[in-house]
Order: structure tokens, then C-alpha cells, then sequence
């Protein structure tokens, strides 16, 4: 038996026979997950570092403003790789994960608008059934857009703020024209005050992920870790039926 | 009777318009406007007090720092902030090097053209101003030699065509009176004013960072750091060795050079020790305290006020007697145009009635100036170096009597010869010169305080406003160049409800108020003769003996 | 060539009339190329040009001004300013200094504008009101807009000295009372160079100065329009308390230990990281300091609009808008924060306590 079928992860009105469990997130998106959240972290601290030197120690560490924000600014770098990389798996059609699609996020069809309406109504208690997709459902793609947005607010104005120091041509080509628009000062507004959304986000995210861990039973948690969801045989297609009962 | 205009008064800060009626050859009557408005008392509402003087300094580039000095001592005084002792006296040296270059610019670079006529020095004998100038003065550059290579310089550029500056000039005016000699005399010492006034500031850049508007100040003391052994600390020895040749060179030139000038060139125009008297009502704040400013006892400008040249009384200074009218100003006030507002209460909102520029005269006998009209007690007052002068001498002050005294002698006159024009330039040289030699005193007490370890120049009990109370008023006065300037501030909550700033030309270049009275420009020109309306130089010395600034009249 | 020659000849004589020698004027000249961070190879020219026999005509117009950028030329010393207003420029309008008054000052504007048309350079002091028809500031009964439109419009170039002239300065900060502006917005389409800075640099200006009349040319600018050869680095890359700012070591209390041994300023609201100015370098007052050495934050006085962004000037962000002086960025921040915390904790309480929901759906 594949280990995400296991017990705990189950709904107990789906007996174990009639689950599959399914290769929901594969490993390029799970890489890209925790490396995310690993380097928001980093950046969220030596951001808030260098927006407020709290430490000050001059005998130990000689160079502390400076290593905090070499560190920053190498994992702006990653932070802008790992951007590049999730564009990438957005557009990836062939051979790709079928749920991290862009076409996954983006609002178009009207059964997407009404998973959104039908997932608010359950968070505010005025709905007794939960919503659940194989895939995310339409609210959570949502809230990703808004993530994935921040994110390159934060890539932008960290970029104009790097041009401010560096003065690299490319990146000057860039983004150098944005000073003459929005004040400097409030790009650096900008990026200190997104750390804020940031760790906003994550809170909600994270609240949620476990509200839905517990309620629905489908493993939602472990997915991001294993790849793997518990999805009930009736709720796959034909397709999905083949190529999941192959796997097990 | 005709019309006359004057604008733009130049050889002044700011944008001043003097329209005045000649009858006889004479000024009958003068009405005296700012023709510009900025609006920092209300760009000033809603931002951080703390914040506040770096914004307020702006009122003027030319008495820069008082504005400041002003604006934190308002906020000290709402938030009950004590400065430390180093504080307060970089302050003074600031403000007191302030006072001396701005008289020493005033004298030479505003107002000696209305007196020397550049055009005469061509033709003046360069021995014979070089004895004149060893009778006078010790100063050492006085060869004739030197008076023959300022001669060739300035032919030089009258040869060219191209007279810069000079070339608008009233040059020939029948009203100059000065011999060639003296005329070269001034002329050399306009070019070395013009070179010492730039070395002598680095005072402020020493004690913070640039000249104009330093950037040294902080509610509850300044960023000067003190320490004898720092050499990046901002005063250290090494830094008073610097402050002490400044010092030296400011004394060495007041002494020198602008006091024996004044006593060369008064005795030529002695009709001016009768004329531009104006008021005859003066208002000092008081300034320059030796411990503190709770203390007026101690000033070195006493605090007071003499009315109708009554030298036997001093009034008090109440602070609540005084209030600025709009009646005949560019505002309107809540409550009717014709009241006074006391400046805690103050209003400044913007209405202009007058002609639709391009225009040719003001409408005179309704609303004709951008500045206010401040009174005490109902009563115009004249405030500057005269009025400092004037109520230091009746209130028996040592160091002002006995520089009044000597300079009288030279001149072999009597105190009332001060109620004028020239009377107005001697005060501010009387008081350039207490000022440089009273430098030194606080540079030396500074110094000391140095040496014995007292370092400290700012006082962090109030910095954080979460410490501050809910709402707080407070006024910061200070003696300016121009004479008596106060700021008034609310604030409520972190941050300023209200601002008004009565600024030392504002009493004195302001117009009318609800009774009619003149304000002391208005008044000192009545009288004044006119010799050619179309080069008007006499009401030009009455007007640029006040030190006009209408920048920080208006602000 | 002959012309030149002689114009040359009678000009070395009228410089040494002046007590200036050749060499005097080459040193000069060769400092004015290292502020301009020009080449040697330029000496030459700039040498001719500052020695023409027509002195360049230049007028110097006020208009919502506190003449603090007047009295910071005046204090110009490599030129002499003496040098600068009588022997380089023939400097014949400027409120402040000139001889003549009201009628004689208004003529020698009409007859720059007519005579020297097109061929002298307009110095500018100060914002211009737009606002109620440009009642907030006139001279000689015109308005600030109308003169400036003239003088500069007719001049070869025109250089905006100072915050106020560059782009409206404090007056033009909120709520701009008087529709302030800056030169390039009130006169659009003139030749211009912006002197940023509250007050400007007289090293700089007279840079910009010699250099216009060795190259008959404004320097090059950045995007701002101010000449990149003083406005081309961050103050912050050039400061003398960098090492400090590396190492972590902060001023954290007016006064203290940190503060009298010169540490950095960061954590006292300096701009220096916002500011593009070469004060370092350059410095004030000939050389003597600059804001930073006196222990205070710089305030980016050379940047655009520096009032409206800038400050509060001790705080390092400006205040988030819609929130005044009080709430901090950080404040805000922390208090969303600490608000979507209890919300999420009150959700995740009262989801517990309802009972387990039923088998979740999928279609929708
Ligand atoms: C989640 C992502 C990020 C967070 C939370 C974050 C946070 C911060 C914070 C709080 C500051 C201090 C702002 C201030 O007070 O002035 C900062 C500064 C900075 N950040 Fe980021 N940042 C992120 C991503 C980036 C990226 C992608 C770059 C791109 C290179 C970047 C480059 C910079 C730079 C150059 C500075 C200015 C450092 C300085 O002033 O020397 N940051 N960041
Ligand atoms: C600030 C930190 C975090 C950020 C910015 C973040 C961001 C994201 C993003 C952008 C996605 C969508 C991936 C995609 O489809 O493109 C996602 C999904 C997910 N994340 Fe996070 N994450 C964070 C922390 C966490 C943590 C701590 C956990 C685990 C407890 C977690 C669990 C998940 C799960 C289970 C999903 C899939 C949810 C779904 O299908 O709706 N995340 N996260
Ligand atoms: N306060 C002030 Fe003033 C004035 N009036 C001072 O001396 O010049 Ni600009
Ligand atoms: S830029 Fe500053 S110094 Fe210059 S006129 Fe404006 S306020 Fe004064
Ligand atoms: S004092 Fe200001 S400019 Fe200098 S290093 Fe510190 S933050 Fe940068
Ligand atoms: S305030 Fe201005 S003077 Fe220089 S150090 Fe900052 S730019
Ligand atoms: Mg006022």
C-alpha cells in the first residue's frame, strides 16, 4: 500500500480501497516550494536586519552590516532564479505537472469564480461542506497570483534599490527609469513594507493548509513534502485512473 | 504729487515694493509690501516637531540659523526640554558669527552703495587713501600700492564696458558725498568684505557642516559631538584651534576694518543722523543668555521695550501683548479681518485681493502686502539693532553702554543721533563688535568645558514622542540680525497643529494696521527727500538701513 | 586666428591688470577641470575661454527664494566669487547685490533680454507659483511665470540653481499652497541644467559655469537633468562613516559613545543611501565640511522633490500615506501582523470547536 494511503490521511467515509493516491506536485514544484519559503525566511531576516541594524557588535563580527547584506542581496538572487524557474513550469506543457499549469490560476472558467464564492462561504462558517480539488481550488490559485505578484514587486524595487549601489548596465537598463517615477524612498517603502505581506501570507497559508489537512483528509500537508494527495477513485478520470493505478 | 514706484528693492533678501507719494520733493506719505508668499507655516502642519527647524531654516538663506535656533527652542519650550550647557553654547557661537558676517555683508555688500560711489574711486589719489587708511586703522593691507591695484581692478572692469553689478548704478548721484579717496577706501574694503565674510562662515561648517543652512541642530541640543580625544568627534582640539582662528579674524575685522569705516564715512552724510527716524517705539526680546534663557537677567541683548525714545524706561516684555493684524495684508482671519490674533492662536490663510499682475500701483487703502502686521500692545514697534542698542543702552547693559559711549565720542554726538538712518548703521556696528569679542568667550568656555571632560550636548529625555504629552504649546524667541524673531508651535499627538513664525522684518517692513498706523518703513520714510525720482537713493537709505528681508517677513 | 591672438594678448594684460597671473589662471583652470572630471588635454581651452575679452553676459533671477543659494555662491572660493561676478561673467542682474533699484534694475533686464538675445545665461533662484495667476510672487508688478518665461526662453541657457528652482522646492510640498513649481515644468522646452541641493554647491556651479564658457556647452546630465559629474553617486558609496556602516557599528542615540567617535548615521533617519550628491568629495565652504561630519543625517537635500520623500528626515522610510507622522511602516506592519494572528487563532478556535464537517465536495 502506497504510504499516503494511510489511515490518518483518509477520510474515514472513504474506505482505503477506493483511494488513489496521486503524483499531485512533482519535484521540480516541491523543490521550488521549499527553497522558496526557505529563502523568505533568510530575506524576511537580514531584510529586517538592515532595515533596523538590531545588533551591534563591534568586537565579534567585524563586518555585520556588510555580511548581512551580502547575504541578502546573494539570496535576492536565488529569489529571483526560483521566480524564473516557477514562470518556467507555468508554460511547461509537455511532460509537466498538469496542476501547476498557468491556466490553473488564472480565473477564466466560470467554475473557477464559483469554487472561490463556495470556499469563502466554508471559511466564514455560513457553508457546512468543504471544497476539495486535486489540484488547488480556485481561491487557494488566487491567493498564489497574489503571491507570485509580491514576488516581483519585491524582485523589481530590491533590483532598483541593487542598481541604486551597483550600477550594473543591464540592471540599469532594467529597472533604472523606475527612480524617475516612483521616489526612492518609496521603493524602499515598497520592498520593507511587502516583508510584512510576505509574512502576512504565509500565516494565512499556512492556517489554512492545516484547516484543510484536518477537515478534508486528502494529505494536503505531506503533498508538498511527498507529492503525493489522497484522492478518491470516483473523483479521478479515465486518464487519471490509468496512469495513477499504474503507479501503485 | 506723483507716484512713485520702487520695485524690486535690490541690495536686500526678498521681493520688496516701496510705492511712495512725493510732495515737494519729499516723501508725503510710503507704503511699504512683500510681493511674495511661500507658505511655510502651512506646509509646516502635520509634520514632526523634531523636524521642524530643518524646514523653518528655510525661511531665509541669509540669516540662516535663526530660524532654527527659533524653531527648536519653540519645541523645547512646548515639550519642557532643558539643552545642556555645550549646547547652548555652540548655539550662540553660531548664532552670534551669524550676526556678525550678516552685518558685515549688510554694511559692505546691501547697503554701502548707497553712500560710496565706485565710479568716484577711479579718480581718487591711491596715496592719499592709503593715509587715510593708516590714520583710521591698523589694518595692515594700506599701502598705496595695494589702493593703486584695487583702483586698476575696478577700471579694469569699467574699461571692459561691462560693469556687472555696477551697471545699473546711481553713479554722480548729487547725493553722494564722499571724497574719492574715501570712495576707494570702501571700494577695497567691499572686495575684502566680500572674501572674509566666506572664510569667517566656515564657523558654521565647523560646527555643522555647510554654509547656508547648517545642519547641527536637534530638539534637546545638537549633533556636535564633543570629545578631546576623538578625531572624528565634531569638536575635539583640533577643531578648536580652527574655531579660534576664525574667531581671531572676525575681531580683527570688526576692529579693523568695518568699525574705522563707519566712523570714516558717517561724518560725510551727518544730515542722515536727523532723517528715517521712523517709530521711536523699540522691542528687544533679549538674547545670549550666560546660563539660561529662563533667565533674561543674564542677556547680553537685555529683554524690553522703549516707548516714544523715552531711554529712562524700560518696559517688561509681555508676551502676551503681542498680535498680528491682517487688515491691510494678503490673509483673512476667522473671526474678522479687522481683530489681532495672538500668534499661539495665530492664522495663516492666504487671500490675495490685490491688482491682477501685470499691474502698475497697489491698492493702498485696502489690502497691500503679503506680510502681516505685527504689534505690541497695539503699538508698531521698530526691533533690530537699533531697538537692541537702544534698550540695552537704557537699561544700563556695560558692554552696550560703553561701546554706545565710545563711538558717540568719536563721533561727537549725542545718543539721540541713534533715532536715524545712520544711527541704525552705527547700532549694527556697535553690535557686530560686542558680538565678535564675545565670541571668544564662549569658544574659551567651550573649550574648558572640553578639557574637563564635559562633553555632553544633547539631552535624549524627550527625543522619543511617545514621552510627549498629548498636546503641548511653546514659543522659541531669539535675537536675529534683523531684531526680535519668535516661533510659536502646537503640537498634538507626534505631530505640529499649528506654526506661526512673527519674523524681525515683519514688525518692521509691515503695513498698516486696523488704527492706520504705519509700520516703522512706512513711518521712518515720511519726510524723506527726493533729489531725482527716476534714481531714488535717499529712500533707498532709509529702507536698506533696516537690513530688509522680506523672505523671512513673508516666509 | 590673428583676431584671437590679439584678443588673447590684451587679455593676458587685462588679467594682469587684475593681479592674476598665467599661472594663477592655469591652476584655477586645471581645478575646474577635476571638479568637471575632464581630461587634462581640455586645459588649454578652458584657459582661452575664461580669458575672452567680452565677458559672458549672465543675469541671476529670484523668485520664490530664500537667496540662501545666492549667499552659497557668494561664498564660492575656487573662483573667488569677487572673480567670478566682475572679471569672468558680466553679471548684471541680481536682486540681491546690483547697484540699481526699481526702474534702473528693470532696464538692464529688458536690455540683456533685447540686446545679448539668445546669447547670455539665466541663472535661476527659486520656485515659480502657478497658482490665482501667479499672484504669490511678482516683481516690478509682473509675475514670477511671466518673467521667467521671458528671461529664460530668451537666453542661451538656463541653470536652476537650488531645490526651489530645480523642482519647486519646500514651498512645493504638500499641500503646495502656492502651485509651486520648478523650472522645467513652469518654462518647458528651454535649455536647462538643474544645480540640485538646498543650497547648492558653488563648486559645482562654477564647475558648470567654466565649463559653459570653455565648451560654449552644459555638461552631460543624468535623468534628472542635473550634471552627472556632481550628481552621478550615492553619497552613502562616498561617506567617510562607510567602514562604520559595514562593520554594524550605529550612532543609536544622539550623544553617545558611537556618535562622538563617528559612527555611522543609518539608524538616525540619514538619507545618505537615497542620495545621489558628491558632498564627500566636493564638500562645503571651501572644503571644510559637509552635513555628515557635523553628526548629523544627510537629508538628501540634491535629490528631486527631497522634501515631499524624504522626509521625516529621522526615520530612514518615509511615513506609509493616509497614516500622518504617527504610524510608522513598521508599526503598520507589526499591528497587521499581530491582527491577521488573532484573526487566523479566533478561526482556527471556532473551527475546532464545530463539529467535523462531512465528506467534502468536488463538484461545484
Ligand atoms: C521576500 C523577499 C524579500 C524580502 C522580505 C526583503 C526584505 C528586505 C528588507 C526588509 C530590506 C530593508 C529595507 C529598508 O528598510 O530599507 C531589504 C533591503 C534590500 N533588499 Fe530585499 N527583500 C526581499 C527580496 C529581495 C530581492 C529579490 C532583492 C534583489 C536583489 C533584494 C534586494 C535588496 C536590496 C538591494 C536591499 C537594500 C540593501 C541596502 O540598503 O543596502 N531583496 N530587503
Ligand atoms: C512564507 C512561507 C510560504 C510561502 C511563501 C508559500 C508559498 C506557496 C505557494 C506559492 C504555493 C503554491 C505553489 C504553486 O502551486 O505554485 C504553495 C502551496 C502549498 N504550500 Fe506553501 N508556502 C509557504 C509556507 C508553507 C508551509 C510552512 C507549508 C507547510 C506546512 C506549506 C504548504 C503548502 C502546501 C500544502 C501547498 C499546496 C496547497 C494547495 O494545493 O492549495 N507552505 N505555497
Ligand atoms: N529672523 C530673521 Fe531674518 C529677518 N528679518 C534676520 O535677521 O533675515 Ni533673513
Ligand atoms: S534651494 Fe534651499 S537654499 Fe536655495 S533658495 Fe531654495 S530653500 Fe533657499
Ligand atoms: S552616515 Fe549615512 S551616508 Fe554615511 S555610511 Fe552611514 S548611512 Fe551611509
Ligand atoms: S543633506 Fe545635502 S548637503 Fe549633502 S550630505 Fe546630504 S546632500
Ligand atoms: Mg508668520
Amino acid at each position: 500500500m502506497h504510504p499516503a494511503l494511510n489511515e490518518d490521511r483518509r477520510h474515514p467515509e472513504v474506505p482505503v480501497g477506493q483511494c488513489s493516491a496521486v503524483y499531485v506536485w512533482q519535484y521540480p514544484i516541491r523543490l521550488f516550494h521549499w527553497a522558496l519559503v526557505f529563502s523568505i525566511a533568510v530575506l524576511a531576516v537580514t531584510g529586517y536586519y538592515i532595515h533596523d541594524p538590531f545588533i551591534i557588535d563591534q568586537v565579534k563580527r567585524p563586518y555585520l552590516m556588510g555580511w548581512f547584506r551580502f547575504v541578502h542581496e546573494s539570496f535576492g538572487m536565488i529569489f529571483i532564479a526560483l521566480f524564473v524557474m516557477r514562470i518556467c513550469l507555468f508554460f511547461r506543457f509537455s511532460g509537466g505537472d498538469r496542476w501547476v499549469r498557468w491556466d490553473q490560476y488564472i480565473p477564466l472558467r466560470g467554475v473557477q469564480f464559483r469554487e472561490m464564492l463556495n470556499v469563502m462561504e466554508f471559511y466564514l462558517f455560513i457553508r457546512r461542506t468543504p471544497i476539495s480539488k486535486i489540484g488547488h481550488n480556485g481561491m487557494a490559485a488566487l491567493s498564489y497570483v497574489a503571491v507570485y505578484t509580491l514576488m516581483l514587486v519585491e524582485i523589481v524595487t530590491g533590483l532598483v534599490m541593487y542598481d541604486w549601489i551597483m550600477q550594473s548596465p543591464v540592471i540599469h537598463f532594467l529597472v533604472g527609469w523606475i527612480p524617475r517615477v516612483v521616489d526612492i524612498q518609496n521603493i524602499r517603502l515598497i520592498h520593507f513594507f511587502a516583508m510584512y505581506l510576505f509574512v502576512i501570507f504565509g500565516i494565512f497559508h499556512v492556517h489554512i493548509a492545516m484547516l484543510i489537512s484536518r477537515v478534508e483528509k486528502r494529505g494536503l500537508m505531506d503533498s508538498m513534502f511527498t507529492g503525493y494527495k489522497v484522492i478518491p477513485v470516483t473523483e479521478l478520470d479515465e486518464a487519471e485512473k490509468q496512469a495513477e493505478l499504474s503507479r501503485k | 504729487m506723483a507716484r512713485l514706484v520702487i520695485d524690486p528693492v535690490t541690495r536686500i533678501e526678498g521681493h520688496l515694493r516701496i510705492e511712495a507719494q512725493l510732495d515737494g520733493g519729499k516723501v508725503s506719505d510710503a507704503w511699504s509690501s512683500g510681493t511674495m508668499f511661500r507658505g511655510m507655516e502651512i506646509i509646516l502642519e502635520g509634520r514632526d516637531p523634531r523636524e521642524a527647524w530643518i524646514w523653518a531654516q528655510r525661511i531665509c538663506g541669509v540669516c540662516t540659523v535663526v530660524h532654527a535656533l527659533a524653531s527648536v527652542r519653540a519645541v523645547e519650550n512646548a515639550l519642557a526640554i532643558p539643552i545642556p550647557e555645550n549646547a547652548r553654547i555652540v548655539r550662540d557661537l553660531m548664532a552670534g558669527a551669524q550676526m556678525v558676517q550678516d552685518h558685515v555683508i549688510h554694511f559692505y555688500h546691501l547697503h554701502a552703495l548707497d553712500w560710496v560711489d565706485v565710479a568716484s574711486a577711479l579718480k581718487a589719489d591711491p596715496a592719499k587713501t592709503s593715509a587715510i587708511a593708516q590714520s583710521i586703522s591698523d589694518y595692515d593691507r594700506s599701502s598705496a600700492t595695494y589702493f593703486r591695484g584695487i583702483q586698476q581692478r575696478v577700471k579694469a572692469v569699467v574699461d571692459s564696458g561691462q560693469l556687472s553689478l555696477f551697471a545699473s548704478g546711481y553713479w554722480g548721484h548729487p547725493a553722494y558725498l564722499l571724497p574719492p579717496e574715501v570712495n576707494l577706501l570702501a571700494v577695497a574694503h567691499y572686495l575684502e568684505a566680500l572674501e572674509w565674510q566666506k572664510d569667517f562662515i566656515r564657523i558654521h561648517a565647523l560646527l555643522g557642516g555647510k554654509n547656508p543652512h547648517p545642519q547641527s541642530f536637534l530638539v534637546g541640543g545638537m549633533t556636535t559631538s564633543l570629545d578631546p580625544n576623538e578625531p572624528f568627534a565634531v569638536i575635539n582640539p583640533i577643531v578648536i584651534d580652527k574655531l579660534q582662528d576664525l574667531v581671531k579674524s572676525a575681531k580683527k575685522f570688526v576692529d579693523q576694518i568695518y568699525i574705522p569705516d563707519v566712523l570714516a564715512i558717517a561724518p560725510y552724510y551727518k544730515d542722515w543722523f536727523s532723517r528715517g527716524e521712523g517709530l521711536g517705539n523699540f522691542l528687544s526680546y533679549g538674547d545670549y543668555a550666560s546660563d539660561n534663557l529662563e533667565d533674561p537677567k543674564t542677556f547680553l541683548f537685555p529683554r524690553g521695550v522703549v516707548l516714544n525714545r523715552d531711554l529712562s524706561t524700560v518696559h517688561a516684555v509681555e508676551p502676551a501683548g503681542i498680535s498680528e493684524f491682517v487688515t491691510h495684508s494678503w490673509y483673512e482671519y476667522s473671526g474678522g479681518d479687522e481683530n489681532g490674533k495672538h500668534p499661539s492662536v495665530g492664522e495663516t490663510k492666504p487671500k490675495y485681493t490685490g491688482p491682477k499682475p501685470p499691474y502698475d500701483f497697489l491698492e493702498v487703502d485696502r489690502k497691500y502686502s503679503w506680510l502681516k502686521a505685527p504689534r505690541y500692545q497695539g503699538k508698531a514697534m521698530e526691533v533690530g539693532p537699533l531697538a537692541r542698542v537702544v534698550v540695552g543702552y537704557a537699561s544700563g547693559q556695560p558692554d552696550i553702554r560703553a561701546a554706545v559711549d565710545g563711538v558717540l565720542t568719536k563721533l561727537n554726538a549725542t545718543p539721540t543721533v541713534l533715532y536715524s538712518t545712520l544711527g541704525r548703521i552705527a547700532a549694527r556696528a556697535i553690535e557686530a563688535q560686542i558680538m565678535a569679542h564675545r565670541l571668544q568667550g564662549w569658544l574659551d568656555q567651550l573649550s574648558s568645558n572640553l578639557d574637563h571632560g564635559n562633553v555632553t550636548v544633547f539631552n535624549p529625555i524627550r527625543w522619543d514622542p511617545a514621552t510627549w504629552p498629548k498636546s503641548a504649546r511653546g514659543f522659541g524667541w531669539h535675537e536675529a540680525p534683523r531684531g526680535s524673531l519668535g516661533h510659536w508651535v502646537e503640537i498634538e499627538g507626534k505631530s505640529i497643529k499649528n506654526y506661526q513664525a512673527v519674523v524681525p522684518t515683519t514688525w518692521n517692513a509691515g503695513p498698516r494696521d486696523t488704527q492706520g498706523n504705519r509700520g516703522a518703513y512706512e513711518a521712518a520714510l515720511a519726510g524723506t527727500p527726493v533729489a531725482d525720482p527716476a534714481r531714488p537713493l535717499e529712500i533707498l537709505r532709509t529702507v536698506h538701513s533696516f537690513d530688509p528681508c522680506l523672505a523671512c517677513a513673508v516666509h | 586666428m590673428l583676431a584671437v591672438e590679439t584678443e588673447q594678448a590684451s587679455l593676458a594684460g587685462a588679467l594682469g591688470r587684475r593681479g592674476i597671473t598665467r599661472r594663477q589662471l592655469v591652476k584655477f583652470c586645471s581645478l575646474m577641470l577635476t571638479t568637471l572630471a575632464l581630461p587634462d588635454k581640455y586645459l588649454a581651452a578652458t584657459v582661452a575661454a575664461v580669458s575672452k575679452a567680452k565677458k559672458q553676459v549672465l543675469v541671476w533671477m529670484q523668485f520664490q527664494d530664500c537667496a540662501g543659494c545666492s549667499e552659497s555662491m557668494l561664498r564660492s572660493s575656487h573662483p573667488e566669487i569677487a572673480d567670478i561676478v566682475l572679471d569672468l561673467f558680466s553679471w548684471e542682474y541680481h536682486e540681491l547685490i546690483m547697484a540699481g533699484s526699481g526702474a534702473a534694475a528693470n532696464a538692464v533686464l529688458d536690455r540683456v533680454v533685447t540686446q545679448e538675445k539668445g546669447n547670455y545665461i539665466a541663472v535661476v533662484e527659486g520656485g515659480i507659483p502657478t497658482a490665482d495667476g501667479g499672484v504669490y510672487c511678482t516683481i516690478g508688478g509682473r509675475s514670477a511665470l511671466d518673467i521667467a518665461k521671458t528671461v529664460c526662453g530668451n537666453a542661451a541657457a538656463t541653470i536652476a540653481v537650488g531645490a526651489c528652482a530645480a523642482d519647486g522646492g519646500f514651498m512645493r510640498a504638500h499641500p503646495n499652497p502656492t502651485g509651486a513649481v520648478g523650472l522645467e515644468e513652469a518654462v518647458p522646452g528651454i535649455r536647462l541644467i538643474n544645480m540640485n541641493g538646498c543650497a547648492h554647491n558653488p563648486v559645482n556651479t562654477a564647475a558648470v559655469l567654466v565649463h559653459y564658457l570653455t565648451f560654449r556647452d552644459l555638461p552631460a546630465v543624468d535623468q534628472h537633468n542635473r550634471p552627472l559629474f556632481a550628481y552621478g553617486r550615492v553619497i552613502h558609496d562616498q561617506c567617510e562613516r562607510r567602514a562604520h556602516y559595514d562593520a554594524g557599528r550605529f550612532v543609536t542615540e544622539w550623544g553617545d559613545e558611537g556618535h562622538r567617535k563617528g559612527y555611522c548615521l543609518y539608524k538616525m533617519g540619514c538619507k545618505g543611501p537615497a542620495a545621489t550628491f558628491n558632498c564627500p568629495t566636493a564638500q562645503w565652504n571651501d572644503h571644510t565640511s559637509w552635513p555628515i561630519r557635523a553628526g548629523h543625517g544627510c537629508i538628501a537635500c540634491a535629490s528631486p522633490r527631497f522634501w515631499d520623500h524624504m522626509s521625516p528626515f529621522y526615520d530612514r522610510l518615509p511615513s506609509v500615506p493616509g497614516f500622518g507622522v504617527e504610524v510608522t511602516a513598521g508599526e503598520l506592519g507589526l499591528g497587521l501582523v499581530g491582527a491577521v494572528v488573532a484573526g487566523v487563532t479566533v478561526h482556527g478556535l471556532i473551527t475546532m470547536i464545530r463539529p467535523a464537517p462531512p465528506y467534502p465536495e468536488t463538484k461545484v
